[in-house]
């Protein structure tokens, strides 16, 4: 009878060591049975493996996981080249770049028919449409080969007038790029060539003293753009600066700054002075209509100085593009290319006033808008009037020790000059 | 006025217990946990009280539904049943890859009291959902009538490696409207691709496209709809966004700069009906034998054409393909 009491036997070591008895010949079947089993097994699975491997490698079952059979390899490889609005460009090292002011009289004389390639409008039988032409000979540095080679003035002038916004700052050697360029836009055909020395010198003066870089463009050598929609002259300034970001690549902010404004301090640093975002906080205009006195739209309470990207002054009439700052990156650039577009040069009502475009984009964009700060006129742009008599407390007009004065709509009077000649003159004697 | 411990206790330095094995110190835990087994279990319960770890998905699927629909007629049954496996396939291929999808309503909706701005809200529904979504990275903006034909593909493998070498960064080989290719101030040698769109024969083509959540995507969202672009060429952008997308692109530098494009076959096959002008051209249209990733039988409700029908096709086609598919791995398939 069982008694369910285990026999020597059954108690076989467990673990690591073998049993030393042989194992009964009823289990061994099993066992060999087992292993048999085993190897086929395994021989199933490695032979489908290796046949997926084969499959995948030799038939193309691993075409639809990609799109290369539908691409064109070679097209893929060739990348347009960047380049500004001429294709061939003149590589300067100089950290300024701006036209000989002294043939501002000899390019009034040429008058903008010997500048240009003309047209008569077929609107218009009145009107003359200019055009630019990339049809001159260049040298192997991309200026424009001397046929004539003649010492005429003229033909000099006429010449530096069509390379000049060919050039473009590619640092060279151990020179850096500036990380601020001030720019400008200068008329030939409003001012005379003192005045525009003036304007000129103190941009460079101001951009010496603080190791910044300089842009000066001729306005007339946007006359055919600006013709395409009947553009007022203002509208210049924003292709100016667009160019201006193209030949200095690396530089962080641009500040364009009129010909109508004057750089009084030279000893004010912008940076550590505006663009710092502990400066520019306590001065961002908040809760500010974009359409003073009682817009709707207004600037965003909390605005941090961080996210800025451009930033303009605001005086009592309205926002003002005489002097304001943009960053170099995807937003600043993508905001200017908008406020440029031909759609938003066209249209009636902005053709007149660039600053009108730019009111209806902060209106209608608000990732612009959180990205733009309204600051007062005395920043960076105090006004010039001509009654002193102001409050202290003023954020708009010009007092003493001032950064930058703006004498907007001298024009009107035609004081340009003599309001320039007498912040000129307070200059020379501070110094 | 301290003197050293060591100094009172001479023999502290000479009499050292022997040094104990390191495992040795473990053994009053050990000895601890043999008696009470049940504390191994423990850890296990930090597995159900501490969230999981999971990888937020890079990708975000979103399906147009409900196209044109809310206010001009009823939806057939047959509609619906499209509806229903346009949804089917885009979620299994979402679950598949571990992507988002996110199905919007894109019926008509009167925006602005003095007009309709229908058909402009692509750039709404993708600010919305970049929002819902702020982990995801990519965004894929699918048609109603669009069905995944290869499922087993993967974005990142087909597309995202490698994106700035597998796109043409201009319109130099394909280019229909004749936008002037070259343009002042694009820098494509340092921009990222932001914007992956098709061309088909009569331009862009918004069925089918992905954007990367980016700086210039959240400008590109912001400009995209303008009152005054809007005012000026409303009659002229018949294909609404669409149009103006291309008008972007053909005058702003910046937007170029970032926009890569792929062969309309890669993300947007058409099947034959479309493009009827270019019905030879095979550029266009769907190729069974090259597996192309997706079908989109946009415009299937205009002519005689019918979108149940293409649709049923393109599903059976696609469980062909699947079912042999599934026996490629055996010798002799």
């Amino acid at each position: 009878m069982h008694l369910g009491i285990p026999k020597r036997s059954d108690l076989r070591p467990k673990g690591k060591n073998k049993p030393i008895l042989p194992i009964p010949a009823s289990f061994r079947g099993r066992i060999n049975d087992f292993k048999s089993k085993k190897t086929i097994l395994y021989a199933v699975l490695t032979l489908l493996t290796l046949n997926y491997i084969v499959s995948r490698a030799f038939f193309s079952s691993g075409k639809g996981h990609n799109f290369n059979h539908l691409t064109n390899q070679e097209a893929l490889q060739t990348l347009q080249k960047n380049h500004g609005l001429y294709k061939h460009e003149i590589i300067v090292n100089s950290n300024y770049i701006f036209p000989p002011i002294e043939h501002a009289p000899l390019l009034r004389e040429l008058t903008l028919d010997r500048l240009f390639k003309s047209k008569v409008s077929p609107d218009n039988p009145q009107e003359k449409l200019y055009y630019y032409s990339d049809d001159d000979d260049l040298n192997e540095l991309n200026e424009i080969k001397d046929k004539s080679n003649s010492e005429n003035p003229l033909d000099q002038s006429r010449k530096a007038f069509k390379e000049h916004g060919r050039k473009v700052f590619r640092p060279s050697g151990s020179k850096k790029s500036p990380e601020i360029v001030i720019v400008t836009g200068v008329d030939f055909e409003q001012f005379e060539q003192g005045h525009l020395t003036k304007i000129v010198q103190n941009r460079v003066d101001y951009a010496h003293a603080n190791g910044y870089g300089v842009y000066v463009r001729w306005i007339q050598e946007f006359i055919p753009t600006l013709q395409e929609f009947h553009n007022d002259r203002k509208w210049a300034r924003l292709f100016i600066l667009r160019a201006a970001m193209h030949a200095f690549p690396q530089a962080k902010y641009f500040w364009y700054l009129d010909q109508n404004a004057y750089i009084m301090r030279h000893d004010i640093e912008l940076y550590s002075y505006l663009l710092e975002p502990k400066s520019l906080e306590p001065i961002i205009l908040r809760d500010q209509p974009i359409v003073p006195p009682n817009g709707v739209i207004k600037t965003y309470k909390k605005t941090k100085a961080d996210d800025i990207r451009f930033v303009i002054t605001q005086a009592k009439d309205g926002l003002d593009t005489d002097s304001f700052i943009l960053k170099n990156d995807i937003y600043g650039k993508g905001f200017l290319e908008f406020w440029t577009d031909p759609l938003m040069r066209k249209y009636p009502s902005f053709a007149g006033d660039d600053k009108d475009a730019l009111m209806h984009i902060l209106q209608w964009h608000p990732v612009i808008l959180s990205k733009s700060a309204i600051i007062p006129s005395r920043t960076i742009a105090s006004l010039h009037s001509s009654n002193t008599a102001e409050e202290v407390d003023d954020t708009s007009f010009y007092q003493e020790d001032d950064f930058v004065v703006n004498f907007k709509g001298c024009d009107v009077y035609h004081t340009c000059e003599l309001v320039l000649d007498s912040y000129w003159k307070k200059q020379q004697a501070a110094k | 006025m301290s003197i050293p411990y060591a100094a009172h206790q001479p023999y502290l330095k000479t009499l050292k217990p022997a040094a104990q094995s390191r495992l040795a110190r473990l053994e009053p835990a050990a000895r601890y946990l043999r008696h009470r087994p049940y504390l191994l279990l423990l850890p296990l319960l930090l597995f159900f009280l501490v969230p999981h770890y999971h990888k937020s998905p890079r990708v975000v699927i979103i399906l147009a539904a409900n196209e044109g629909g809310g206010v001009q007629r009823w939806k057939t049954p047959q509609e619906w049943s499209v509806e229903r496996s346009s949804i089917a396939n885009k979620r299994e291929y979402a679950e598949q890859h571990g992507y988002i999808l996110s199905i919007k309503d894109t019926a008509l909706k009167r925006r602005y009291s003095h007009e309709w701005r229908e058909g402009w809200e692509k750039a709404d529904i993708l600010k919305q959902t970049m929002r819902q979504y702020p982990d995801a990275e990519w965004f894929w903006w699918l048609d109603l009538h669009t069905f995944i034909m290869e499922p087993q593909i993967s974005l990142e493998e087909y597309l995202f490696n490698n994106l700035e070498k597998r796109t043409y960064r201009d319109l130099s080989y394909h280019n229909p409207l004749h936008i002037p290719v070259d343009s002042p101030y694009v820098d494509v040698e340092h921009s990222p691709v932001d914007l992956v769109l098709a061309q088909d024969c009569g331009g862009f083509n918004l069925g089918s496209f992905l954007v990367r959540r980016s700086e210039w995507t959240e400008l590109l969202l912001d400009v995209w709809w303008d009152p005054v672009f809007y005012e000026q060429m409303h009659m002229t952008w018949e294909h609404k966004e669409q149009d103006c997308l291309e008008t972007l692109y053909r005058t702003q530098p910046w937007i170029r700069e970032r926009v890569g494009f792929v062969p309309l076959r890669a993300i947007n096959s058409f099947p034959p009906g479309a493009c009827a002008e270019q019905k030879d051209d095979p550029q266009y249209f769907y190729n069974e034998k090259d597996r192309d990733f997706l079908v989109n039988m946009a415009g299937c409700n205009f002519g005689d054409r019918s979108c149940w029908n293409e649709y049923e096709h393109y599903r059976n086609l696609q469980k062909q393909l699947r079912k042999s598919r599934r026996w490629s791995w055996l010798p002799g398939f």
